[in-house]
């Protein structure tokens, strides 16, 4: 077996393992607080995971990816509410919904290129915010969906607090693995071949409109099962969810986590949230702060805690040879 | 149809898109001079009103001197952060400008919300404009005539100077080809710094001309900067008169369908563009095609 | 014996600079074909049109009798066209194996697919260590692409373009920044490489073109002045007059 799929195989025991870890936390004793952060953590890190496919693997910057992930939302909380709570029923219809959106924006959005597509999943974006907010009948607009039920999984009750947190323990793991294989594979190496060189990549045969189409698909299909997630640990959601600024947010937590790394955005939506938390209640100016973490992280540490991560591993690696 | 509405509302859409034109000039002309794609220039637009009624409050000085001040205070400001963080890493990939600006913006914003609050503040235009004027029967305030006038006046200066200065040749000389321009000795490192803060100086200008117009807050600048890029994606990069048709098309469909169809003027506008972009892929925003 | 590549009438302007007027090139199976001129000739914009970076205003490309006009570069590699860049564009945090594992695998169709590991793919990582071995660069599989050597990278970037088993191969000044020695070194290479494939080589130096090729094309502002082999179009005088020229012009 070749090095590199080795080394893949012991990244997902290791995310196993991890996995295992996060999922006995209640039964030691963590606060039902703490449990919850980590749960909408580990949402945020679906999400963040999904942008990083579509930015750090294809290069390609989305100012709109809160698009994908409150319409999963809507899509998923309305259907529970409506319809029925099962889990994986609410789960699909999300992603048929999350989808069909992004192959028909997609076709549209993926025929520019860098620039010009930033700005376009931008207004993308505040298109689905400004449908949100008008179509009251649905949406029930600014006031927001509310009163979604609990998930049903196989016919029982996934109660709020510890059972939903061990889904969504399971969901991630499923999520990260399946990525990680993603980006290894021949379709993953592709995408970054269009990053690093899109001449190059059309040079050798590679359809970019194709892939960048795909990836885009993929991104935002991910990223609605993030969305799925967060209505029903909400119970609900508001149009804020396709907020310019979430979409700011989830930015910042790939690129503070580092970009391309897959893992890099995990950690990275991690410490967003628990920072976040931080800086609410004990900063006024808490957007401000986070601006300029923004900015600096952007300047001087453009591969993110990941990359620092990475580096030290690697002197401490060399250090021991 | 109700033709003195439809009327209102084209008027309407000429004084936002004086507006909206010298807002996308500048970020038109700081992206094809320098690739830059500047997402504070909503902030600095917020800044510009900010300013105004820092200056009012804080020196008591008449909307006039104001006016003249604010613009003048966030230019500094502007070329700082320019210095700071955008010019330091103008090698690397554009993603990274993107994204350093995007951060600045909301540092800006963050920055007001801490100081100013994050409530509205409403603005009387200043005397001796307060009134009205009689347009075809309907009461039009005279202030946004005035103001409208003034922006258009200010555009026209910024094209006479892109197109009959020296300056303007050398900055349309980069815009078309930045390699090129570096090799015939053109100075480009301080060019994009000067032509970034007059881009801010603009977008402050208008902060401050429209507050009586358009309202204060911290994100006012944030529908103005994306209806600035879509003026820009419309018009094509540095072009400067295409950036001004789509100022004007993106304002008048936004006034004139808001009235028709509420809420959903944008959607409408996004379909406009997506329009656009498909008969103009890659020639819109792209770099051309060469080895 | 077949033509590879005919290229017929092709013109192709920049707002009002007529950059290429009606060019006309047929490269025969088996040949090294180059194109060459002066700065500003217009060989690039050709190179550029033929390989699919570019819209040509007019005219006709015809790659063993298909006609391939305007069509868009990935497909052209699919119908068994290759090019290299002048300026030197290959994935620099790959290896060099990599670099040319990915082109190999593109080559095998396998751009779609999503489960099974890139590196797994056994073809492509016999078929670029082959190339790298043939082109003598095997010693430096595992190095970083970008760690190489300007020369070496060079050779990376038709490494690559080998991988794609091109019917016609175009090179786009292979040589741009080297050194005597390592030109020499290219210039055996083609004619290496030549046995698999058509090549079609875009350069200035002048002689080591004339040392290797089977026929010439001149050109100077935009249009084709002569074609021939090597020795008739060593001795035509509209070409010694364009070169001595052009020489003039690049001493500056």
């Amino acid at each position: 077996m070749k090095t590199g799929a080795r080394t893949s195989r012991a990244s997902a025991l290791a995310a196993v393992a991890a996995a295992g870890l996060l999922a006995v936390l209640p039964f030691l004793g963590a606060a039902p607080f703490t449990i919850t952060l980590l749960t909408e953590a580990l949402i945020f890190a679906i999400w963040a995971m999904s942008l990083d496919l579509l930015v750090g693997y294809t290069g390609l910057v989305t100012f709109g990816h809160a698009a994908a992930f409150g319409l999963g939302s809507y899509a998923a909380g309305y259907f529970a509410r409506e319809v029925t709570a099962d889990f994986l029923a609410s789960l699909l219809v999300a992603q048929v919904v999350v989808v069909a959106v992004a192959l028909t924006i997609g076709f549209v959005a993926t025929r520019v290129s860098g620039v010009a597509f930033a700005i376009i999943s931008l207004c993308i974006a505040q298109v689905l915010f400004q449908v949100a907010v008008a179509w009251r009948s649905v949406t029930e607009g600014m006031d927001g969906l509310v009163g979604v039920p609990l998930p049903k999984l196989l016919g029982l009750t996934v109660d709020a607090g510890t059972e939903f947190y061990l889904l969504t323990i399971l969901i991630v793991l499923a999520v990260y693995v399946g990525l990680s294989r993603l980006v290894e594979s021949p379709f993953g190496r592709t995408l970054q071949a269009i990053r690093t060189n899109e001449d190059r990549a059309a040079a050798i045969g590679i359809n970019v409109r194709l892939h960048k189409w795909l990836a885009f698909i993929l991104s935002w299909a991910i990223a609605g099962i993030g969305g799925t997630l967060m209505v029903f640990m909400k119970a609900g959601t508001t149009p804020m969810s396709l907020h310019w600024s979430e979409s700011g947010n989830v930015l910042v937590m790939a690129i503070f986590g580092g970009l391309g790394t897959l893992f890099g955005p995990l950690i990275g939506a991690v410490a967003f949230v628990f920072l976040r938390d931080e800086f609410t209640t004990r900063f006024e100016a808490w957007q401000f702060a986070f601006g300029l973490v923004f900015v600096v992280v952007v300047l001087a540490f453009p591969t993110g805690l990941a990359g620092i991560i990475t580096h030290v591993w690697r002197s401490l690696w060399r250090a021991r040879s | 149809m109700d033709w003195n509405f439809v009327f209102v509302s084209i008027l309407n859409g000429v004084v936002y898109g004086a507006f909206l034109l010298l807002t996308s000039l500048g970020l038109s002309l700081v992206f094809g001079l320098g690739r830059v794609v500047n997402f504070a220039h909503g902030a600095l637009y917020a800044m510009g009103g900010y300013a105004l009624i820092a200056v009012m409050r804080g020196a008591g000085a008449g909307y006039w001197p104001a006016l003249v001040l604010a613009p003048l205070l966030v230019v500094p400001v502007a070329i700082a952060i320019e210095r700071a963080t955008i010019y330091p890493i103008r090698h690397r990939h554009d993603i990274y400008t993107l994204l350093v600006t995007f951060g600045l913006s909301f540092m800006i914003i963050g920055g007001i919300e801490y100081l100013w609050g994050t409530g509205t503040t409403l603005l009387k235009p200043p005397p001796p404009f307060t009134g009205t004027v009689d347009i075809l029967g309907n009461q039009y305030p005279l202030y946004r005539i005035l103001a409208a006038g003034v922006s258009l006046l200010i555009s026209a200066g910024v094209f006479a100077v892109i197109q009959l200065t020296p300056i303007g040749l050398r900055i349309r000389a980069i815009t078309d080809d930045a390699g090129m321009a570096e090799a015939l000795g053109v100075n480009t490192k301080w060019l994009l710094t000067l032509v970034f803060g007059c881009a801010a100086g603009l977008a402050a200008f208008a902060g401050a001309l429209g507050a009586p117009i358009f309202a204060i807050h911290p994100e006012m600048g944030m529908n103005i900067l994306l209806d600035s890029f879509l003026a820009v994606i419309l018009g094509g990069l540095g072009n400067l008169p295409g950036t001004a048709i789509g100022a004007f098309v993106v304002a008048l469909t936004k006034s004139i369908g808001g009235g028709y169809i509420a809420d959903w003027s944008l959607a409408l506008l996004f379909a406009v563009v997506a329009v656009a972009l498909i008969f103009r892929p890659t020639g819109v925003f792209g770099r051309g095609r060469v080895a | 014996m077949a033509s590879a590549l005919v290229v017929r009438g092709l013109s192709k302007s920049f707002g009002a600079l007529r950059a290429v007027d009606g060019v006309g090139l047929e490269i025969r199976d088996g040949h090294v074909h180059s194109l060459i001129g002066p700065n500003g000739a217009g060989k690039t914009t050709v190179f550029n049109c033929v390989s699919g970076f570019l819209r040509p205003a007019g005219g006709q490309v015809l790659l063993r009798g298909l006609d391939v006009t305007a069509w868009a570069p990935h497909r052209l590699v699919a119908v068994g066209l290759a090019r290299t860049f002048q300026i030197t564009k290959v994935f620099g945090g790959l290896t060099v194996i990599e670099n040319v594992a990915l082109a190999a695998r593109s080559r095998l169709g396998k751009n779609l697919q999503m489960w099974r590991h890139a590196r797994g793919v056994a073809e492509a990582e016999a078929a670029a260590e082959e190339i790298l071995a043939m082109l003598g660069l095997g010693e430096h599989a595992a190095t970083s692409a970008e760690h190489l050597a300007h020369g070496d990278q060079r050779i990376l970037e038709i490494a690559i373009a080998l991988a794609l088993r091109p019917q016609l191969l175009m090179l786009d000044e292979p040589t741009a920044g080297m050194s005597a020695g390592e030109t020499e070194r290219i210039g055996e290479l083609i004619r290496r490489i030549v046995k698999r494939t058509t090549v079609l080589l875009v350069e200035h130096d002048m002689e080591m073109v004339l040392g290797i090729s089977d026929a010439i094309t001149v050109m100077t502002q935009g249009r084709v002045i002569a074609t021939g082999t090597p020795d008739a179009v060593s001795r035509d005088p509209q070409v010694q007059e364009a070169y001595l020229g052009a020489v003039e012009a690049r001493s500056f």
